[in-house]
Formats: structure tokens, sequence, C-alpha cells
């Protein structure tokens, strides 16, 4: 690399690190979100009054 | 037209649509980006002047081009989500600026890495660095001001107000080589004018370019999707997707 090296190689690494980076965070915020979506039912069951409170 | 706006304006349609889309954006971009990485590291020649340093152009340049491509992007949704008060707008916008905002990082760091071989300096302020700067602090702003308010209609609204003002930012980045004395170099690229490269070189920069846009296009898609999901929480056809989306 002609004495560069450590420039182009740190600026191609960074780059592969934060694309993987960005890519990786998308896919768990959609894991987080279908997760969510699941556990929501059961949330607003846990706040629900039972049976033997509202006797 | 406007049918097929209004449809993929659907949350349900537009959740089912993407998931089918997203390996043909996905698997394209890892293509070219180890096409273009092959490329500009190994293909292409040393610049005459700046040696092999110049090779940084192939991540520079193209994270350069979507760092405004994603803004434009995110302030049009913005925009469409205040006038027609479209839900999957708001969506795509709050998708669009963690991405933007990682494509500006590697703007700004990979342009700073570039320019202490080359100008002996990491960093000066003069107007394209300062208005690429400012345009990272817009993406992170609207990120801050989104999540500012308990009411996340009032956060979708207030931050895409400020997406939309953020606009004007784009033009004076693309202009400041042009405006003002600056150590940056003029565009590389140019609709007006041949490209101030080689062949050789110029073409691994279109293939990184094009790469680097499928990728945006299937994070952004996944990440819309998440969007959907967590602001349509409750909703019939939500509760009845299968287990893994």
């Amino acid at each position: 690399m002609g004495g560069y090296g450590a420039f182009v190689w740190s600026a191609w690494g960074l780059t592969a690190a934060v694309l993987v980076w960005i890519a990786l965070g998308a896919r768990r915020h959609h894991q987080r979100a279908l997760e969510a979506t699941r556990d929501a039912p059961a949330r607003r069951a846990s706040v629900q009054a039972t049976v033997e409170e509202v006797k | 037209m406007w049918t097929w706006f209004h449809k993929l304006g659907s949350p349900p349609h537009f959740y089912r649509i993407s998931g089918r889309l997203m390996p043909w954006f996905a698997v394209p971009a890892l293509v070219l980006l180890a096409l273009g990485t092959v490329g500009g590291l190994w293909w292409s020649p040393p610049d005459y002047q700046q040696g092999d340093a110049f090779r940084i152009i192939y991540v520079h340049v193209p994270a350069a081009y979507m760092a405004m491509m994603v803004y434009v992007t995110m302030a049009v949704a913005a925009a469409i989500g205040i006038v027609w008060r479209m839900k999957l707008a708001f969506a795509s916008a709050a998708a669009c600026a963690p991405i933007g905002a990682a494509f500006t990082f590697l703007a700004l760091a990979t342009g700073s890495i570039w320019g202490r071989p080359m100008w002996g300096v990491w960093w000066d302020w003069d107007g394209r660095m300062t208005s690429v700067l400012v345009l990272f602090f817009l993406y992170l702003g609207f990120m801050a001001l989104r999540s500012a308010f308990e009411d996340p209609v009032k956060g979708d609204r207030a931050a895409a107000l400020l997406a939309i003002v953020g606009v004007v930012n784009i033009p004076i980045i693309k202009f400041s080589v042009d405006w003002w004395n600056t150590l940056h170099q003029p565009a590389t690229l140019s609709r007006l004018q041949a490209p101030a490269m080689t062949g050789d070189m110029l073409a691994p920069l279109l293939v990184m370019i094009v790469g680097y846009m499928l990728l945006f296009g299937a994070i952004l898609m996944v990440r819309v999707r998440g969007e959907v999901l967590l602001r349509e929480q409750g909703a019939r056809w939500i509760r009845e997707l299968s287990p893994g989306g």
C-alpha cells in the first residue's frame, strides 16, 4: 500500500465494522419488536383484576 | 398509482412485501460490496499523486453520498407523514435516522483518516467538513427529539419538522466545495461533467455506491418492519403473525 497501509486498512476496517454493526442492529431491533409484540397480551393480562378481586 | 401508494402505506401489506423483498436487496448488496472491495483494494491502479491512499475513496465517497441520500429520504418520509398522516411514513423516517447517522459517521471518520496523510491534519473546520458534522448532529437531534416526547405521535411530528428544516443543509454540503476555499477536493462524480477518474478507478467506485444503496434498502426494510411491529402492537394482523415473523 505504498506506506499508506495503516490509513487504508483502518478506513476499510472501520467501514466494515460499522456496516456490520448497523445491519446486526437492525436485525436486533426487529427481533426485540417481535418479542415485545408477543409479550404485549401477557403484559396486559398481568394488570387485569383477578376473579377474586372482582368478587 | 394512488392505489399502489395507499396499499404500500398499509402496515400489514408493507410488512409482508418487505419480508419478501429484503433478500433481493441484501444478497446483491453483499456481492457488490465484495466485488467493490476487491476492485478498490487490488484491481484499480494507484493514483499518480496520492498513491494507494486514494483507495479510501471507495469507502468514503459512497458513505458521503449515502449520508445525504438517507437524509433526503428521511425528510421526504417525514413530509409525507406530516401531510398525509401516514404511520408508515413516520416509521420510515424513524428507521432512516440511525442508518443515516452511521453513514455520516463513516463519511466523517474515513474522510479524517484520508485527510491525515494527504493534508497533514485529521480535521479542518472548512465548509464541507463542518456542514457534514452539522448533518451528523441533525440525525442525532432527530433521534433525541423523537424520543423526548412521552406521546410518540407528538415525537414523530416534532422530529419530522426538524428533518424537513434540516434539508437546507444538503445543498450547503453539496456546494460547499464550490462556494468556499477548502482543503477538500471538488466532487468526484458530477451529472454535468465527465468523471474526473479513469474507467478502471471509476468502476469499483460505482459498484460500491450501488452496493451501499442496496445495503441501505435492506437495512431500512428490516428497521421499518421493527418500527411497524412496535407501532401496531395489539392489531389483529400482528397477533395473527406466525412465530418468527
